[in-house]
């Protein structure tokens, strides 16, 4: 997980992701952030994220993610 | 078919009589018998298009599905299968959906281009001939069908949808062809998506009648939205746009806001009537307006208004193209050289050029639609940068002390904007548009009182102009007890015969309005996209 908070520190330095587990349903993300997350993550992970995964429950939290990247990374 | 005529009454009723007594099993059948019959009557012979759109939607769908069972056994045929091997079979299913994707795109999106913007083609090749001294090409002059716009847009949703592996494509013909043809959305959408719409359309419904109740009592304030509010208002819009020479200042000013509550009274109205029509047969649409007009900016403003078109867009639109190789490695680029925040910006800008140019597009075909789409743009790109520095300010004035007056401002401020930036889809073309930005500011030289009469309402009656600005500010009470959530509570506690009695004068105030504008009603004013 910690490649993953590398990537959200670099992209949203001012958010404390350990305590944050509303990024997306209280807006504290926003579209721009997801992009940039989805991009940097479809690198370091050799991932392809799909459109239909951008769903809050899928990037309200760092755990959140990390699911996601892992339900990905085993299909 | 007009939503404002006895005759469709009238076949709504029959509809549901129809509907609630056949066997279960025959209510979609029903319903698709109805959508063609609105179709055909709205349409005629153009409603091939539709047919079309439905056999190779269906069609389409029906591939993909069969693409996906082959992935599955040829992924079991290989014992152990590896990540690298499950990832080329995969590729191999999404470039033979693709592939049918585009087709079908190409051929839908296609009439959809060809009906609606062949004209604005010819019209900008003839400006390059008249410069040339090579005579005009003539127009098309193409009749489009009935809510082409509209079912489009939501045959090709699903399709994508499917070519995502978002759900599997229906295998029946019959569902696909009731979704894309169901008639509520035909004329102004909404832009349904398969799996919200499909849910509630596509399966069988008793009788209920707390359904029937709301699904009326929706209609009739819609109706009274359209007809009281929209059509009334229309007349003075109408009076100060047919001759923009005549009118400044405060008419100008005026003109534009009142265009701006017609827009959403007309609009707003069409849903409430849709979906009202749709919760008679207890089928869920999905909804179009979240009070915009109490939106505290630009952006705020467009997730509220038209959000069915604003999420299309977000889905097909925005998430593909700054997804995309190009605007990634774009994104990628700018980042080596300007710095992680411009990386993060660049594809996110990208996309969402392309997102107001087409939303500016679909509104109609002409530039002036394409720089209101960019105006939207750089006003909502300008305020976010802004920001920080916005925020500065609003501490130097201690906004926070009064959140309810800061947010009164602000409203009032997005209301503002919104309304002189959708002038330009009421003016026919830039020059006008332009007249109308330069009304605004000069012709206050007398004030409010003395600029001469009222001259916006000559053609109406007293009980009308009364009317029309009682319904509006009711309009407004209403959006703000539904932001507060307070709505629902006061339905509740009021007297069954309070209710009966609002519902009663409604009923007349509705007649009253439809006399007044009896013959001059149009039709809805998005359904000419």
């Amino acid at each position: 997980m910690e490649e993953l908070r590398q990537i959200l520190e670099e992209i949203r330095p001012d958010l404390d992701f350990d305590k944050e587990k509303n990024l997306i349903d209280g807006k504290v993300l926003d579209s721009f952030d997801i992009i940039a997350i989805v991009s940097e993550i479809n690198e370091e992970f050799d991932l392809r994220i799909n459109v239909n995964d951008l769903l809050p429950e899928n990037f309200n939290s760092i755990e959140n993610m990390w699911d996601l990247i892992e339900k990905l990374l085993a299909e | 078919m007009s939503f404002i005529s006895i005759n469709f009454y009238a076949f709504c009723l029959l509809l549901v009589i129809l509907y609630y007594l056949v066997p279960k099993r025959m209510q979609l059948f029903v319903l698709l018998v109805f959508n063609a019959w609105f179709i055909l009557a709205s349409s005629g012979a153009l409603s091939v298009f539709m047919l079309i759109t439905v056999l190779t939607t269906y069609g389409a769908g029906r591939v993909m599905n069969r693409h996906e069972r082959e992935f599955k056994e040829q992924a079991a045929a290989i014992p152990d299968i590896t990540r690298q091997q499950r990832r080329e079979l995969r590729a191999v299913r999404e470039k033979r959906n693709r592939r049918v994707l585009l087709a079908a795109m190409f051929l839908n999106f296609g009439i959809w281009a060809v009906i609606k913007y062949t004209d604005f083609f010819i019209q900008n090749v003839n400006k390059v001939r008249a410069v040339m001294g090579i005579p005009d090409v003539p127009y098309a002059h193409f009749i489009m069908p009935l809510g082409i716009s509209f079912y489009t847009f939501a045959a090709m949703g699903y399709l994508i949808d499917v070519s995502r592996g978002k759900y599997p494509a229906d295998e029946s013909l019959l569902n696909v062809a009731v979704f894309v043809t169901f008639f509520p959305h035909l004329i102004e959408g909404p832009f349904s998506r398969y799996d919200t719409l499909g849910k509630s359309l596509l399966q069988a419904h008793n009788f209920d009648y707390e359904n029937i109740a709301c699904g009326a009592r929706r209609i009739l304030w819609g109706l009274c939205k359209k007809v009281i509010i929209a059509d009334q208002l229309g007349i003075a819009v109408d009076t100060y746009f047919g001759n923009l020479k005549a009118y400044t200042g405060p008419y100008a000013c005026a003109a534009m806001l009142l265009y701006a509550m017609q827009l959403y009274a007309d609009f707003s109205g069409y849903m409430d009537i849709a979906c009202g029509v749709s919760r008679l047969l207890g089928v869920k649409l999905d909804e179009n307006f979240a009070r915009p007009f109490l939106s505290v900016s630009v952006e705020d403003f467009w997730r509220r208004w038209h959000i069915t078109l604003g999420t299309w867009f977000r889905d097909y639109v925005f998430y593909p193209v700054s997804l995309g190789k190009a605007a990634q490695k774009l994104g990628h680029k700018s980042r080596k050289k300007f710095g992680p925040r411009m990386g993060k910006l660049v594809p996110s800008y990208l996309a969402l050029i392309f997102v107001w140019v087409i939303t500016g597009l679909w509104h109609g075909a002409a530039w002036q639609y394409v720089f209101w789409g960019l105006a939207n743009l750089f006003i909502i790109v300008f305020s976010m940068q802004m920001k920080p520095l916005y925020d500065k300010g609003k501490a130097l004035i201690h906004a926070d002390r009064h959140p309810g007056a800061w947010r009164v401002f602000m409203v009032i401020r997005t209301f503002i904007i919104v309304g002189f930036l959708r002038v330009m889809s009421r003016t026919a073309g830039f020059r006008q548009c332009l007249m109308m930005y330069k009304n605004v500011f000069r012709g206050w030289e007398g004030g409010w009182l003395s600029v001469g009469k009222w001259t916006f309402f000559p053609k109406m009656q007293t009980i009308s102009i009364v009317t029309a600005c009682f319904f509006s500010l009711l309009l407004i009470l209403v959006d703000i007890f539904e932001e507060s959530g307070k709505w629902e509570a006061i339905k509740g506690k009021t007297p069954g015969f309070v209710r009966a009695l609002v519902y009663a004068l409604l009923l007349a105030a509705l007649v009253i309005c439809a006399g007044e504008t009896a013959g001059t009603t149009t039709g809805f004013m998005y359904e000419i996209y």
